[in-house]
């Protein structure tokens, strides 16, 4: 799994090509994944259709899950999802804050398929088969990755997350030190890529979220991530890459 | 190949589907896949199996990320959802009883 040689990148032209050194696999055979940065109205609100949020690509969704995270500031009201239908949905929180939207979708077929409909990604593709992917997760910009990582708070409640520190394996996944020391990623491409935070203790029982968490001071190296202090958070990052 | 072009312009099947482009990762192997649940206690252990319909048996380890927001309409955040005691097949979600969280999941899977 953390062969280098396993890279998408070492197999596929397409993806060497296109500045992208892995893939991220779906489970769903035609899955987009979305997103943007919305400021809510006056009152709390931000009605968004598929068919902005896409780049007019896509209009209409068969399922799709939504996270919403507010930026910049400590929420009041938590940010949430409301009146969601298959052409959009709403953001509910803080007047005039503004959010990361993240949106992983199945949209229905469309047209007829050139290839047949029945197949998956891994029944065309060696590179996938040959990573164990069943389907692939359709972009609508150029460059975009999805990443994970986990981030924990000091006793002031904030931690400086600098992608360079936070993607390198031993602290994505553990690794010894000294074993894959490198790391994955050390650049966005800009400031505007999506952040979604939520609390995740490790060990079992309850620890009530006092803090909301919230994502401050965003560069394309890193950011300010705010919560309560000395506490675990899972991130996940959607936005287009610079390595 | 010229950057000005799409994946779709190159790739048979991302035409096929009418992707643009592919979502990339910057670790190999990783998957995202989403599931809705509506609590019905807090908290609710949320089992992969159950929850994708059988798609992701389970992780690979417990080095998976999860992000939840809440969907139910028109109804304000009282306790911020969170999530505790991550194994290689569940995990548990804290929230408000009766509220529908979506929930998102990145890491590599043992299906």
């Amino acid at each position: 799994m953390f062969n280098n040689e396993l890279r998408f990148s070492g197999q596929c032209p397409l993806i060497e090509e296109f500045h992208i050194r892995n893939v991220i696999a779906g489970v769903e055979r035609k899955q987009w994944a979305m997103g943007g940065r919305v400021t809510l109205s006056g009152g709390g609100t931000y009605s968004i259709t598929f068919l902005t949020l896409s780049g007019g690509i896509i209009q209409n969704m068969t399922s799709y899950h939504v996270l919403a995270q507010k930026l910049n500031v400590v929420p009041t009201e938590e940010t949430y999802v409301s009146a969601k239908n298959a052409y959009g949905f709403t953001v509910v929180g803080d007047a005039a804050s503004l959010n990361s939207v993240i949106v992983l979708g199945e949209e229905p077929t469309r047209k007829p398929a050139l290839l047949s409909q029945k197949k998956w990604a891994k029944d065309y593709c060696p590179y996938c088969k040959s990573q164990n992917i069943s389907a692939i997760v359709g972009a609508t910009v150029k460059d975009q990755v999805m990443f994970g990582f986990q981030a924990t708070t000091g006793g002031g409640g904030n931690v400086a997350v600098a992608f360079r520190t936070v993607t390198k394996y031993i602290n994505l996944f553990g690794l010894p030190a000294g074993q894959k020391d490198d790391p994955l990623i050390t650049s966005m491409e800009d400031n505007t890529y999506q952040i979604s935070i939520t609390k995740a203790k490790v060990a079992s029982g309850a620890e009530a979220v006092t803090i909301r968490p919230y994502a401050s001071s965003i560069t394309r190296e890193g950011f300010t991530l705010n919560g309560d202090a000395s506490k675990i958070y899972d991130v996940i990052i959607l936005g287009q890459i610079k390595y | 190949m010229t950057k000005r072009r799409w994946i779709k312009d190159y790739c048979p099947f991302a035409k096929d589907q009418g992707f643009m482009g592919v979502v990339g990762d910057v670790a190999p192997g990783e998957t995202v896949f989403g599931f809705t649940v509506t609590l019905g206690a807090s908290p609710t252990a949320m089992v992969f199996s159950t929850q994708t319909g059988s798609k992701i048996k389970m992780m690979k380890d417990t080095y998976y990320r999860v992000q939840v927001t809440k969907v139910t309409s028109g109804s304000i955040v009282g306790a911020n959802p969170y999530i505790a005691a991550k194994t290689k097949s569940q995990f548990s979600l804290y929230g408000e009883v009766g509220a529908i969280y979506d929930v998102i999941v990145i890491g590599h899977v043992n299906y």
